[in-house]
């Protein structure tokens, strides 16, 4: 049965009732930092529930002509949720001025599962990256053990632990400003590989 | 003008339910619904859902897609659907002298709900004295469902996107995109012909249409090329993700027909939700087990817009993931 105490859901009821009318509006106007007591959702025992971002939405949001102009409004509220390092505005994003480029170097590690307890890292080349908002995406390719391995790597993935730049290629600290978005040439160039390859040992050390 | 008819609307029709629990606890709610006809053949508590009551659906817009990522690092492609002034435009009660049996549906009340508020200019003279006798704006959309008479809401009932719960499956109906005239590879998923080795100018087609002189003729229904699409499709047993109360969303995980701002229909799902909970209750299950996904009840007979804010619960709730929190 779901745990609800009926005497706590009416006490909270009254209260809800009482400062209905104008208290309630008063407070959600001037007091956002203590937000009126909220009743425990009461259909499901296992939902989460939590504030909405647009409490008080504007009609062009409600009843909208075209829903584009609502889905990009709910996708720039999910990446302030999902993106708390703000890394599609920062090191994934087109122009800001310490965005990664295609050729550098980095390393990723992630949870292996979601209990969180075990990590993984991955290193390698950025082969390019995927800009779509909530779903931007990277590649990094790898040669381990002779074998080229490439793999994708969602940027706002709550599995993701840390994303680090460990050689950037802008033709300053090592590595070659390539010039291009996407690097899938390199493919073809196990030459350009071992530099990376030097690039992560001395990063190791 | 809007505002004149949006204030004409009932407030405060009815209460939200409260949780499943017996109709003598003091939290349970009474909802107060209109237009009932005299006799009740019904002996449910009301206000209570249960595995034989029909809850009527709702009449969303088909917004768009985007991906939510829950608590174990699993991301979701989820469909958004907006309920836009969704409102019960009428309530017919069935012919008086119907009893249920387990196949008719003749004992079910409909419910004609609509959506999308259009001017009364575009609005004609028919159809703004139906909308002006049930005292809600002109809609777009119009559309039927058959409830249970403890599923009845009253005329002019706002649904709110509270009336589906996080976990709960549900069924989409809306037209397909259409696709104009289509071959058989297209229309019917066929194979076609070779590329090459001697194929001549029939690469795409459907290849033979039948036996031989025996039936001697092409049966009908035999798949070949045509209209495709702008047909009404369901997918069915989609799960409630996420629900948004303020801005009245659905968020349904997986794909939906129809195009972008098409209105869709968005009823509990007749397998994952109706059928299931009938055979949790003919075995014995408990009442928190007849829905899955830690689904303990629906809201019955719906959700309102004025009690979804007084129920007083937060505006967004979603589905939690099945790992750790």
């Amino acid at each position: 049965m779901a745990s609800t105490p009926s005497t706590a859901m009416t006490a909270l009821r009254s209260v809800v009732k009482a400062g209905e009318t104008s208290k309630m509006g008063f407070l959600r106007t001037f007091s956002r930092s203590a937000p009126a007591p909220q009743t425990p959702y009461p259909f499901s025992s296992t939902a989460l529930s939590k504030s909405s971002p647009t409490p008080n939405p504007t009609p062009n949001l409600l009843s909208p002509r075209k829903g584009a102009g609502l889905i990009n409004h709910i996708n720039e509220q999910l990446r302030e949720t999902y993106d708390a390092k703000s890394l599609t505005t920062t090191l994934f994003s087109r122009r800001h001025k310490n965005r990664i480029l295609a050729g550098s170097v980095m390393t990723v590690t992630s949870y292996t599962s979601s209990a969180r307890t075990t990590t993984s890292t991955f290193s390698g080349v950025l082969m390019g990256v995927r800009r779509r908002g909530i779903d931007t995406a990277f590649r990094l390719r790898n040669v381990i053990a002779k074998v080229g391995m490439e793999v994708d790597f969602k940027v706002l993935s709550p599995l993701i632990k840390e994303i680090k730049v460990i050689k950037r290629a802008d033709g300053k600290s090592g590595l070659k400003n390539l010039g291009r978005a996407k690097v899938g040439y390199l493919r073809e160039r196990p030459g350009a590989m071992s530099q990376i390859a030097s690039a992560l040992k001395t990063a190791a050390k | 003008m809007k505002g004149l008819f949006r204030s004409l609307r009932p407030l405060g029709s009815f209460r939200s339910l409260a949780t499943a629990s017996e109709a003598s606890s003091s939290t349970l709610v009474q909802p107060v619904v209109d237009n009932l006809p005299e006799s009740s053949t019904s002996s449910v508590i009301p206000g209570k859902w249960t595995p034989y009551t029909q809850r009527t659906g709702a009449i969303a817009r088909k917004r768009g897609m985007t991906a939510l990522w829950d608590n174990d690092g699993r991301r979701w492609p989820v469909t958004v659907l907006q309920l836009d002034a969704c409102q019960v435009v009428q309530h017919t009660p069935p012919p008086p002298s119907t009893t249920p049996t387990p196949s008719s549906t003749a004992h079910l009340h409909t419910l004609q709900l609509g959506a999308s508020d259009r001017p009364e200019k575009t609005t004609s003279a028919q159809l703004l004295g139906h909308f002006r006798k049930a005292g809600v704006p002109p809609k777009y959309e119009v559309q039927e469902f058959r409830v249970t008479q403890d599923a009845v809401l009253p005329v002019g009932t706002e649904i709110s996107a509270g009336h589906f719960v996080p976990g709960q499956l549900v069924d989409v109906s809306a037209t397909s995109i259409g696709k104009g005239f289509q071959g058989p590879m297209k229309r019917h998923g066929m194979r076609g012909l070779k590329a090459t080795h001697g194929v001549s100018l029939t690469h795409r087609s459907g290849g033979s249409t039948g036996q031989h002189q025996d039936p001697g003729r092409v049966l009908p229904g035999k798949k070949m090329a045509g209209h495709m699409g702008a047909v009404k499709r369901t997918t069915s047993n989609l799960l409630v993700h996420r629900i948004d109360t303020a801005l009245n969303l659905i968020f349904v995980r997986g794909a939906v027909p129809g195009s972008d701002e098409a209105f869709v229909s968005v009823r509990d799902a007749k397998k994952g939700v109706v059928y299931k909970a009938q055979a949790g209750f003919r075995k014995g299950k408990e009442q928190d087990k007849w829905l899955g996904q830690g689904v303990t009840g629906l809201p019955t007979p719906g959700m309102s817009r004025e009690g979804a804010k007084k129920a007083g619960w937060e505006g967004v709730v979603e589905w939690a993931g099945k790992g750790q929190k």
